[in-house]
């Protein structure tokens, strides 16, 4: 892919992934075909700050977890009061980066394929 | 989230929810502090509330009464049951089983005719728990 296009895409989305991934999704994307960036630009990823806003103030019922596609923990989360409370406050801390490994997740699939 | 994030946020759930457990149980009631986030903060009672009564309910054989303060005390039990076992086997055989569970239940809960009737059902529970109080 053009050198252009993967600096612009990297700028742009950069902040959705994990920072150490960075160079890999930088050298993935330089290999990659052109007839994919369409596909890459039209692909929507989970906001980190949206993640952690619906953390902060509804956690405990799991609604952080359902936002991420993880129904089952989210599930989890619901029917345990947010696992005690313990849940809920370790994932103000872990969920950022679970947004972002799930973006991560997303455009290695879309990539393959 | 990977293999080693799930096993130590079960690892934890499980000490937890256990300690709580017996520490509820051994006061033969729920203890007075309250520890759900949601009845914390918005003073709004959760889906989770009063699952552990209900559990305790359970224990003294009591299962109408369990049934009728929250369901979902038979979802914990049976998770409470299921992940200790499989946390060990997982332990000793340096097996994934617990991971592949986990997976396969959320690959089906992806499904809608899964997550849809499981979310009416918790609302349900919400909303009577809501109306009673718990």
């Amino acid at each position: 892919m053009d050198a252009q296009k993967v600096d612009m895409f990297i700028m742009t989305n950069g902040k959705y992934f994990p920072e150490e991934s960075l160079p890999m999704i930088h050298d993935r994307l330089t290999s990659l075909d052109d007839s994919k960036w369409a596909q890459l630009s039209m692909l929507q990823f989970k906001s980190t700050l949206t993640a952690i806003i619906l953390s902060v103030l509804v956690g405990a019922l799991g609604i952080d977890r359902f936002y991420l596609g993880h129904i089952g923990l989210g599930i989890g989360k619901l029917i345990t009061c947010g696992g005690l409370g313990i849940w809920t406050i370790v994932d103000w801390f872990l969920i950022m980066d679970a947004a972002k490994s799930e973006n991560y997740k997303k455009l290695i699939v879309t990539m393959a394929f | 989230m990977n293999s080693r994030q799930l096993y130590i946020l079960f690892t934890t759930l499980c000490i937890g929810g256990y300690s709580w457990l017996f520490y509820s149980f051994s006061l033969g009631q729920q203890a007075d502090i309250i520890i759900c986030p949601s009845k914390l903060i918005f003073h709004l009672s959760c889906p989770g509330c009063g699952t552990t009564r209900a559990c305790l309910y359970l224990f003294q054989g009591h299962l109408a009464k369990a049934l009728l303060l929250n369901p979902n005390c038979l979802i914990v039990i049976a998770a409470g049951c299921i992940l200790p076992i499989l946390l060990i086997h997982d332990f000793v055989l340096r097996r994934h089983l617990l991971v592949d569970v986990y997976k396969y239940i959320e690959d089906k809960l992806h499904r809608p005719y899964y997550w849809i009737p499981i979310l009416i059902f918790e609302a349900i529970i919400w909303i009577h728990n809501l109306v009673l109080g718990i």
